[in-house]
């Protein structure tokens, strides 16, 4: 059975990399990505079961990216968590309206990221 | 006016004021001095001069004690707006050098902590990779498993060749056995050979008695005696042969297992096959325990790892809030450099601190308030 394939965006290297570890010790393909444009760079011609995107990046923030994947007619469904620092109410709201299913705060424990992927990924 | 109601609370420590409270004591006991000579000298002229001159002199002190108190008062000020002017231009020359220390760390803690999570990762990897669930056991049952096997095919050599052994020690009976028969049947026809000798005896003395008559049949009994003869030579050829027919198997067999030690090996074989067997056994049993021991500690392991992959997210937030910093030091300098740091207002650029901020321990740092200051939810599904 092939393995879901997830799009982990970050300009944090260390984070991608936690992220990485969490979802490839869980079975998990991950493809990663340094910030919005480059993850949509990356989108063309592939196709993923879900994104994690982090909300504060360079070049295009993960807010933006989120309403860019929206208008994709072969991304629209895919599902989004933002995963960021920001605990505000009103950016939680941003991300909302983007279109983002799930918002993670960090730190986080792997074991809660993992409850969050299982719960959201396409099948 | 004004500026001797300025000049009243003014205080500099780093500038000692001119004789301030000099003048002020000489003024007063000038004008004392006046007034008393006057009412004490009554309406006399002299009095009335002196007082008068008196009041002069009292008013001309005030005058220049004014003058010296407002150049005081400016070389204040031009010493504040120097200093002023200093602190600014320390500030717009500071504030680059700061931000790019801010900068350097930023960048070498993003490299290096990437780095760390980069061989982290690499070793999560390997520790998955052995601790899979049940991966060593399965492995370790298997050879286990393959070894058993082994042990029974070298236990069935073993066995192939004891029977071979047997077989070839009754193969050498029997062609001993078979030796003996033959040579009991070669002694019947030897027998037989001498019997009929002594009846070609008989008969030679018969043909003897019956004169001319037996001259024929004496010649039939020259032939039964050749007969008996040779039948006599290939009874003792035959018995020969069987005999060396069974020698030469034996010695065949007994040269070639190298005198009769072949059951010892076949022994010593079947006994060294069974330790290594029982050995390896042990060993993976040891081995066994030791993976089962390993799956145990995995959960822990697991626990650990988990761990360490929250605490190894410090470095975002890090960056985060010294980017931050780095970002309001620029806009610091962006305005004492256009000469706007009067136009600073100390609330007012702490609220645009504050719209920068991501992480709790900003606000905290900050003194927001308690909710701004406390992690939200870890996870909001929407």
């Amino acid at each position: 059975m092939a393995r879901k394939r997830i799009m982990v965006i970050d300009d944090s290297v260390s984070l991608r990399e936690v992220v990485g570890i969490s979802l490839r010790g869980a079975g998990y393909e991950v493809t990663e990505a340094c910030d919005g444009r480059d993850a949509l760079a990356k989108l063309d011609g592939s196709r993923f079961h879900l994104m994690i995107c982090d909300v504060n990046m360079p070049v295009m923030d993960g807010i933006s990216f989120v309403r860019e994947v929206k208008q994709m007619p072969r991304h629209r469904f895919v599902p989004i968590i933002m995963l960021t620092t920001e605990s505000r109410e009103s950016r939680k709201g941003e991300g909302q309206l983007a279109g983002a299913k799930a918002w993670v705060v960090k730190p986080f424990r792997p074991e809660q990221m993992l409850q969050a992927v299982a719960k959201l990924i396409l099948p | 006016m004004n500026a001797w109601r300025r000049l009243a609370g003014w205080t500099a420590p780093s500038q000692p004021l001119p004789r301030t409270g000099r003048d002020r004591w000489s003024l007063a006991c000038c004008a004392a001095a006046g007034l008393l000579l006057f009412a004490l000298a009554g309406a006399t002229l002299a009095a009335a001069g002196a007082a008068a001159a008196l009041l002069l002199s009292g008013l001309g002190t005030a005058r220049s004690m004014a003058r010296q108190h407002e150049q005081a008062l400016a070389d204040l000020q031009r010493d504040a707006q120097e200093e002023t002017a200093r602190a600014t231009r320390l500030c717009a020359q500071a504030a680059p050098v700061w931000v790019r220390q801010i900068e350097t760390v930023r960048a070498e803690g993003n490299r290096e902590v990437g780095e760390l999570a980069r061989a982290f990762g690499e070793l999560c990897r390997k520790l998955d990779h052995v601790l899979a669930p049940g991966a060593g056991r399965s492995s370790s049952e298997e050879l286990l498993s393959a070894l058993e096997r082994n042990g029974c095919e070298l236990q069935a050599l073993v066995a192939a060749l004891r029977q071979l052994q047997e077989d070839k020690d009754s193969l050498v009976r029997d062609v001993g056995v078979q030796a003996a028969q033959l040579k009991e049947n070669a002694a019947d026809i030897r027998q037989i050979a001498l019997n009929i000798r002594m009846v070609s005896l008989n008969a030679t003395i018969e043909a003897a008695r019956a004169g001319a008559a037996g001259k024929p049949f004496g010649v039939i009994v020259a032939d039964m005696r050749t007969l008996a003869a040779r039948t006599a030579e290939a009874s003792d050829l035959f018995s020969s042969h069987a005999d060396g027919l069974h020698r030469s198997l034996k010695d065949v067999f007994t040269q070639r297992d190298g005198q009769g030690s072949d059951a010892l090996s076949i022994g010593a074989a079947d006994a060294l096959v069974q330790r290594v067997v029982a050995s390896s056994q042990a060993m993976m049993r040891q081995l066994t325990e030791a993976i089962g021991a390993m799956e145990q500690e995995r959960g822990k392991v697991r626990a650990d790892v988990s761990h360490a992959l929250v605490a190894l997210q410090f470095q975002d937030r890090v960056s985060q809030i010294l980017a931050h910093v780095s970002h309001n030091l620029e806009e610091m300098q962006s305005r004492l450099g256009e000469g706007r740091s009067q136009a600073l207002d100390e609330r007012q650029w702490l609220e645009r601190l504050a719209t920068h901020y991501s992480t709790h321990e900003e606000f905290a740092n900050h003194g927001a308030g308690p909710s701004a200051a406390q992690p939200g939810p870890a996870v909001t599904f929407f």
